[in-house]
């Protein structure tokens, strides 16, 4: 019965909020990856549906809607904030439009990590929902360009005042610090007054307040933040205070432990041992649980939200 | 893409279809000139529709709008088209006006009511000549008659209008110009406290004018207007009583069809000395969906022509018909049935397995009971465990687990009769195998299995921790209750389950009972919750909903039922109070309950009393049947301890003095019976 009563869950979950990405035979494959290794199969299945029905997913529309709140109350709203305040608090729409759109035209957006990969996917959608003219979206590497004569990298442009790095996910904050850090002191370096962004739609905690703490960036925030609530397995986890006599919390992440570490020794509850539930759209990052993602030869696993890894030309 | 996004049944309601999709989903009933019978747009007669949310109404009047009619005309619109349809529907819904506008901010309500019937007037006027407009746009001859038609109509005012006006987009402006007027006066009325609007125009002067004038100044002699109010249920009663009143003065070549949920009627009354508007001479009443119901196999083909013009994409037109016809055809091996051949056998078969070697759940059961009462020496010739295991072997019946829950009724009969159970264990033995072999189409044994099969079952399948089988286009369809909605959002969600399943409905295989069930179950989960959304009464309405439920189980899947599929009950409503009437009569208002016509003729004292039903799209809630038989009348404590909040503390009690007598050790009615034999004695 509480087999039945998950998949009602998973049911609705999946056509209302999943996208239809899921049904009973992708679920069926791939609860049978679990094969009893940890406990009995019925009882590691029935504890791996569980949390599949807590599973959460954002889809192609909430991102959407979350893209316009990153432009609208992240990078618009301080600025015609400052604007007002250093006007009188003046209520003239005309003269705060004109100069936000100086502000705009100062500014340039970008992604993090190489073009192909999902903080970058991210800026087309970006541009399309706010409405913004692609003259401002530039790659990392149009930050710079060489002196004539000497080859030295110098700033490309110095009449602009922000960059702003658009993400998808801020999961430990190494992954963003690493390709940035480079990029910011370089530029800082040859102008001071130069201000960096780093707006995440969704992030862990932890992993913002790391890349805060680093002081790379003039601000850094994120839309949705994920405190250890949402570590599936953690003391505070959210996930099985309702949860049904039949579901244990340890032997779940028993389970989630031992074939994990199958597929990531290092992290066999997800990269920086973040315990995740979740999946977007257009991909699932791997903080999240590898048993629900993992579509690997090694251990050979049929995932149930397929994560797009970023492969490099070695693992090619 | 989302894969739900290619459900044919995500469309489910007519406020939301385009007008090509109101052509498109169109579908009409079988026989007696269809919904054209019960509409009747072309007579004179005033007609109320009345129905529960979703019968079809909006749908129906609609399809029978201008709009729609020119969508059903081949070409443009000619003076031909419209004299073979005979009559032009004037569509409007009430809740597009913002009726509620018309009230208070400081305003006496005769001044509300006179400004309404104002913007109504020119409101209605309006949507006729537009309609008209776009009709003789077409036509040259027109021309010539215009410009006296604009002047005829100008003169239907009190105060004299521009005298420029020659054409009727002209007059259309004049009519929209002095609506706007009103609009900007209403709506700031709240901020200025102030109306000052000059009516032009008496009331229903341009209403029943404009169709006089067109009837005599140009060819449309012979030809209805029709105006079609829908939504009447967002009008307050003075407004209801305002259109009332033009159905009671109506004239000439026009009529009325308006359309309201049942609970939306607030008046009837009209102007004309508070007069109410007489049924049958002044209109007629249609109550869709109890039409509907009333005609269960009309309803069936209509609703299986529904689902096969939805399930094929195409609208039924003579090009389509086959098409739908054979979709109608196949449209029962689409679904997972129930195997109701020798369903004795096969319903219960692969539960059986289940249980293995182990005693079955009711044996268990009984076994229990008998120990309880032998050991309390409530039994006359049982005493002992071997005793109670000889009772036990012979009602066993290898392989036929429902003969033997016939076997364990027909016991549990016979023990509230006090009757010595070893001699009826073997007496029911006999008629078992009797059964079994000759299959006899009378007798004791014939009669329980006939009344109670289906209940046995359900209490097997419950004993079993299996969900009840509510399964097959039949029963899908008599679930609706003659609510085509219903229909649609059950299909919807069979729909969606079964592509979650991973099967392919309307393709290949027939869509799997498992389907089936949890789709039915979430579309009564919805009906369920939809309740609530009737404010406080909803609430109360709900929990109402819920004790009656919780009833009809206790006696389904008690020992000893008393009457077979239980989902309604017999009330004398002169005998319970005011609160449970105004419940009783806002859960049929609302579809919970469905009145049967004819009432229930009490057993003693032959008098009628009420019977409802439980809409049987609730049913699964509760794993009742979805089929009436039995009634179980209800004493005036009961049905007030139901659906009187106040009263419902004493729910538990009557429920449990109710049930005590169907479960063994039958204890009430051995009281009873003893307290009868004392009274004997001492008289």
């Amino acid at each position: 019965m509480l087999e039945e009563a998950l998949y009602t869950k998973i049911h609705r979950l999946n056509q209302k909020v999943w996208e239809g990405r899921v049904n009973r035979l992708n679920i069926q494959m791939w609860l049978d990856n679990f094969d009893g290794t940890v406990k009995p199969i019925d009882a590691e299945r029935k504890h791996m549906l569980f949390l599949l029905s807590n599973f959460m997913y954002f889809g192609s529309l909430q991102i959407r809607e979350l893209l316009k709140a990153v432009f609208r109350d992240l990078y618009k709203y301080p600025i015609v904030h400052a604007i007002r305040k250093d006007n009188r608090d003046t209520r003239n729409l005309a003269l705060i439009d004109g100069l936000f759109s100086g502000e705009l035209s100062k500014s340039r957006f970008l992604g993090v990590g190489n073009p192909s990969e999902s903080g970058c996917h991210l800026l087309y959608h970006f541009r399309q929902m706010n409405a913004l003219p692609k003259e401002i979206f530039i790659h990392a590497h149009e930050i710079f360009r060489p002196k004539r004569f000497t080859g030295r990298w110098v700033l490309a442009n110095k009449a602009i005042r922000r960059y702003v790095f658009i993400d998808d996910f801020c999961g430990s904050g190494d992954q963003v610090v690493g390709y940035c850090k480079q990029i910011i002191q370089q530029a800082k370096k040859q102008d001071p007054r130069v201000k960096f962004f780093y707006y995440s739609l969704f992030g862990c905690k932890k992993g913002v307040e790391n890349v805060a703490r680093r002081k790379l960036f003039d601000d850094v925030q994120c839309l949705v933040e994920l405190d250890e609530t949402f570590g599936c397995f953690h003391g505070m986890s959210r996930y099985f205070h309702a949860a049904p006599t039949e579901i244990d919390k340890g032997i779940a992440e028993r389970i989630c432990r031992k074939y994990g570490s199958r597929m990531m020794p290092g992290n066999p509850l997800g990269y920086g041992d973040c315990q995740l539930l979740l999946s977007f759209h257009h991909n699932t990052p791997d903080n999240t649980l590898p048993v629900f993602w993992w579509d690997e030869v090694s251990p050979d696993w049929t995932p149930i939200f397929k994560r797009y890894p970023k492969l490099s030309y070695t693992s090619i | 893409m989302n894969t739900f996004d290619g459900n044919p049944f995500n469309l489910t309601k007519a406020n939301d279809y385009s007008d090509k999709q109101i052509l498109n989903y169109w579908v009409d009933v079988p026989g007696e000139n269809g919904f054209a019978g019960m509409i009747k747009p072309t007579s004179p007669m005033p007609i109320i529709l009345l129905g529960g949310k979703g019968s079809g109404k909006t749908h129906l009047m609609r399809y029978c709008s201008y709009e729609i009619q020119k969508l059903r005309w081949p070409a443009k619109p000619t003076l031909d088209s419209i004299k073979t349809d005979r009559y032009l529907g004037v569509y409007m819904r009430c809740e597009g006006l913002n009726a509620d506008r018309f009230n208070e901010k400081g305003q006496q309500s005769e001044i509300w009511s006179a400004i309404f019937e104002y913007y109504m007037e020119l409101y209605l006027a309006e949507l006729l000549l537009s309609h008209v407009d776009d009709f003789f746009n077409t036509s040259d001859a027109w021309q010539k008659s215009q410009t006296k038609l604009c002047r005829a109509i100008l003169a239907l005012f009190d105060t004299p209008q521009t005298a420029n006006i020659n054409t009727l987009k002209q007059v259309i402006g004049l009519l929209v110009s002095l609506r706007k007027k009103i609009d900007i006066q209403v709506n700031n009325c709240a901020i200025s406290r102030r109306l000052n609007i000059p009516i032009t125009v008496t009331r229903s002067r341009l209403i029943f004018g404009i169709p006089r004038l067109l009837s005599e100044l140009t060819p449309l002699q012979d030809l209805q207007f029709l105006y079609l109010i829908d939504e009447l249920e967002n009008f307050n009663e003075q407004q209801q009583k305002y259109i009332f009143t033009l159905v009671r003065e109506r004239r000439g070549p026009s009529s009325f069809r308006i359309g309201s949920r049942l609970y939306g009627i607030r008046t009837y009354s009209t102007f004309s000395a508070n007069e109410e508007l007489k049924e049958g001479s002044e209109y007629e009443k249609l109550l869709l969906d109890e039409r509907l119901r009333d005609e269960p196999k009309r309803y069936s083909e209509f609703a299986k022509r529904l689902l096969a013009s939805r399930i094929k994409g195409v609208s039924l037109s003579p090009s389509s018909e086959d098409l739908v016809a054979s979709a109608v055809k196949s449209l029962p091996q689409m679904f997972e049935e129930r195997n109701d051949e020798n369903f004795w056998e096969a319903e219960t078969t692969p539960v059986v397995s289940k249980f293995g070697e182990g005693e079955f759940p009711y044996f268990k059961k009984l076994r229990q009971n008998l120990i309880h009462a032998a050991r309390a020496g409530r039994l006359r010739d049982v005493h002992s465990e071997q005793q109670i295991d000889r009772i036990i072997q012979k009602l066993k019946v290898d392989k036929y687990s429902l003969l033997e829950k016939v076997n364990v009724l027909l016991l549990y009969q016979d023990w509230s009769q006090n009757k010595e159970l070893l001699d009826a264990a073997s007496t029911i033995s006999n008629l078992c195998r009797q059964f079994a072999e000759r299959r006899p189409k009378s007798g004791r044994y014939f009669e329980t299995y006939d009344h109670f099969a289906q209940d046995l079952l359900a209490q097997f399948f419950r004993e079993s921790n299996q969900p009840q089988r509510y399964c097959g286009i039949d029963s899908i369809i008599h679930m609706s209750m003659g609510l085509p909605r219903h229909l649609l959002i059950v299909l919807k969600h069979i729909y969606n389950w079964a592509i979650f399943n991973g099967e392919e409905p309307f393709k290949s295989r027939p869509i799997s009972i498992t389907s089936q069930q949890k789709g039915i179950f979430e579309a009564a989960e919805w009906f369920y919750r939809d309740a609530k959304n009737k404010g406080q009464d909803g609430s109360v309405l709900q929990e109402s909903i819920n004790r009656l439920a919780e009833l009809f189980r206790e006696v389904r899947f008690s020992d000893k039922p008393v009457e077979c599929s239980l989902c309604s009950f017999s009330v004398d409503l002169s005998k319970v109070n005011t609160t449970t009437k105004k419940y009783i009569d806002l859960a049929k208002k609302y579809s919970l309950l469905i009145d049967i016509s004819g009432g229930q003729r009490d057993r003693n004292s032959m008098r009628v009393d009420a019977k409802l039903q439980l809409n049987s799209l609730l049913a699964p809630l509760w794993d009742l049947p979805i089929y009436r038989r039995g009634a179980l009348p209800l004493d005036p404590s009961l049905a007030d301890a139901i659906f009187d909040p106040g009263q419902s503390e004493n729910f538990k009690r009557l429920l449990n003095a109710r049930i005590v007598a169907m479960n063994a050790p039958f204890e009430y009615k051995r009281k009873l019976s003893r307290t009868a034999q004392r009274e004997l004695f001492t008289h």
